[in-house]
């Protein structure tokens, strides 16, 4: 019989003491977690969503467009909805834009002329007309004063197209006070704006920059890309994320003299429809593989933290800590679990 | 570490712990030459498939691969002041290099103490680290959709076994072993703590040799099951039986001091079914080992010995085509060179 006795005793407060520190501890991915706080139902495919203050504006498809209340996240209110016959549009709404200083409201007919909506008499929405130019894929709104706007468009035959209109008291209208068309190095299928700064992307041949300066717009630069460029997001006038479909996204960093800094090609086997940031995160719509999330340094690393299927992905925001993603499930909102 | 344990366990028998280390150290540096024809585990079909795309192959040329791999180990054998008992210290590290196969090099090692208290009587706590073992690449499907990554884990494993005779000759080892096996930073949702059992029943025979019966049987569980990304949805835990009949003959034979054959079967059934993944769900594979071997002494403290080892897994599910995709056969050969050397400072 084998008997236990002082000296096995510790023989085996060893073996323990040696086993816990002979354990390993597992890498970890560092990928971020999507916690979903609501998904909302928006009839049609959701297309795009601007956020401002505790309204969300949705352009649904063809579902027309939507406006929710969400004071309260977690239970989402329908304020109104138009549909398509009662904005007098035919193909589905692709974009919507609401500057709120003037509550006017800005939404696109698929590959047609941008909507202008009056919101400014309370609940009520009604259309203005639609201007600018046929085959516009998207557009930016810049306020200039209470009474004064200029819509820079990415106009696909004819270049970057600009209009600025004022609201004549007297008529109580919107005229079309100034336009102007700038023929871009090729056809254009995306825009933004970032004060003086414009960049257009022109699908197979990258992107093109212009300078505005005393109302004279001039082409600075462009720059060819791989893939098809479709939509850029500006941080300021010399940093951009470009979306490039097929070939995934790149950080654009240009200097002083505009010539190119620094180009970083990320998510290449994605296809990459939009980039969204907030300060580290990039959120990156990727059509049928869904949101695929970044971190950047700021500089030259970015880093994969992670895809997430939720859908055909078309567009995402980020605003007051969450994240909106438009997809054709309808817009869900999450917060990012680092 | 090494101190630590002296430290401790001298406060067993009385004696002051320098007394211990008067034992010698047995040291043995061994190097191995060896071919692997299919280092990679590629069915036949995805041989094919390398032909047109040869990113599965991680950056490598052919399928096979010479590999070197260089051992040091060193054994102390503690005499208590019972004749009768004592305590081993052992330890082995390796380091090998694949010459194809540049992402294959990696080193593994272990740790062993044991007491001994008669003829076949022991009790082993070990201790082994396989670090970083590449397997090959993969998609890491969390970040991306096509790209490959090198996928390859480390293996810690911690086993107390007991030996103890049965019979003249006839003796039983029973082992509990649990296994951490972590996988790189890309691939986490594979992490698995494997908790086996091993029950052994040798017998050595005079004028023959050593012949023995093991069987093992363990739980692997998939701890990142839906704790990670996208990828951990899959539950990856399963459940292996393996049955090992080592059979060796050490009488001499055609100039050899030992020859031996061993034959080892496993059986693994994975524990997911999910109908919307036919390539996991209800999975489960066979794998076979035969092993033929032989030993000679070239010198006293010279030893080589030669090994040939045939490998086949069969894949069994209810789809042909991932049986098909899973299923491969491998050859390997090698030969050791182990060099005997004695430390005594006294």
């Amino acid at each position: 019989m084998t008997v236990i006795n002082i000296r096995m005793k510790h023989c085996f407060n060893f073996l323990i003491i040696f086993s816990i520190f002979s354990c390993i501890e597992p890498s970890s991915e560092n990928l971020w977690k999507l916690n979903k706080v609501v998904h909302i139902e928006t009839e049609g495919y959701c297309r795009d969503a601007y956020i401002s203050g505790d309204s969300v504006f949705v352009a649904a498809g063809q579902g027309g467009v939507q406006l929710w209340e969400i004071s309260t996240m977690t239970a989402p209110n329908l304020l109104w909805k138009k549909s398509l016959s009662e904005l007098g549009v035919n193909k589905e709404i692709t974009q919507v834009t609401y500057a709120s200083s003037i509550k006017q409201l800005f939404a696109l007919e698929s590959n047609e002329r941008p909507l202008h909506i009056d919101l400014s008499s309370g609940d009520t929405a009604s259309v203005v007309g639609q201007f600018s130019s046929e085959q516009t894929k998207e557009f930016r709104v810049v306020t200039n004063s209470a009474d004064s706007f200029t819509m820079y468009a990415a106009d696909n035959d004819d270049g970057l197209k600009i209009s600025t209109f004022e609201f004549d008291n007297s008529f109580g209208l919107w005229f079309n006070t100034a336009g102007d068309e700038i023929v871009s190095f090729g056809n254009p299928n995306g825009i933004d704006v970032y004060e003086n700064e414009i960049v257009l992307t022109l699908d197979q041949l990258g992107i093109e920059a212009f300078h505005s300066e005393n109302g004279i717009i001039t082409s600075s630069y462009q720059i060819d890309l791989e893939g098809n460029a479709r939509a850029v997001t500006m941080l300021n006038g010399g940093e951009f994320y470009v979306a490039c479909e097929d070939a995934g996204a790149f950080r654009l960093a240009t200097g002083i003299s505009a010539q190119l800094e620094s180009k970083i090609q990320f998510a290449n086997d994605l296809f990459v429809t939009h980039v969204a940031v907030n300060n580290n995160q990039l959120a990156l719509s990727c059509a049928s593989n869904g949101l695929a999330l970044y971190e950047t340094d700021g500089n030259a690393t970015i880093r994969a933290r992670g895809i997430h299927d939720i859908g055909y992905v078309y567009h995402a925001e980020f605003s007051g800590g969450y994240l909106f993603a438009a997809t054709r499930e309808g817009l869900q909102i999450f917060e990012i679990d680092e | 570490m090494r101190y630590i344990a002296i430290i401790l366990l001298s406060n067993l028998w009385g004696q002051t712990w320098t007394d211990y280390l008067r034992s010698p150290v047995k040291w043995t540096i061994g190097l191995t030459n060896g071919y692997d024809n299919n280092v990679l585990r590629l069915s036949p079909i995805e041989k094919d498939d390398a032909a047109l795309n040869q990113t599965i192959l991680g950056g490598a040329g052919t399928f096979d691969s010479h590999y070197v791999r260089f051992s040091l180990s060193g054994l102390k054998k503690i005499q208590l002041a019972d004749r009768e008992k004592q305590i081993q210290l052992f330890a082995k590290r390796n380091f090998s290099n694949y010459v194809q196969y540049k992402h294959r090099q990696h080193w593994s090692g272990y740790l062993k103490a044991s007491y001994h208290w008669g003829a076949y009587r022991r009790l082993e706590y070990m201790v082994s680290h396989l670090n970083d073992y590449y397997m090959r690449h993969y998609k890491d499907l969390d970040i991306t959709v096509n790209q490959l990554f090198t996928c390859s884990f480390t293996d810690r494993e911690q086993r107390l076994l007991v030996s103890h005779p049965i019979k003249l000759r006839l003796w039983v080892t029973g082992s509990i072993s649990y296994t951490q096996r972590y996988y790189d930073r890309s691939f986490t949702e594979f992490n698995s703590d494997i908790i086996t059992t091993a029950l052994k029943v040798s017998k050595r025979f005079r004028d023959f040799g050593t012949v023995s019966v093991e069987g093992k049987y363990g739980i692997a569980d998939n701890i990142t099951f839906e704790k990670v990304a996208k990828s951990s949805s899959l539950d990856r835990s399963y459940r292996h039986m393996e049955l090992y009949l080592p059979m060796s003959y050490d009488q001499g034979v055609l100039g050899l001091k030992e020859v031996g054959f061993s034959l080892r079967a496993d059986f693994r059934q994975y524990g997911v079914e999910d109908i919307s993944d036919p390539l996991h769900s209800g999975r489960s594979h066979r794998e076979t080992k035969f092993d033929i071997w032989g030993e000679k002494n070239l010198k006293e403290n010279l030893m080589m010995s030669c090994t040939i080892r045939f490998r086949n897994r069969y894949t069994d599910s209810r789809h042909d085509w991932v049986s098909e995709l899973k299923s491969f056969d491998q050859l390997q050969a090698w030969i050791s060179i182990e060099w005997k050397m004695l430390y005594d400072r006294y």
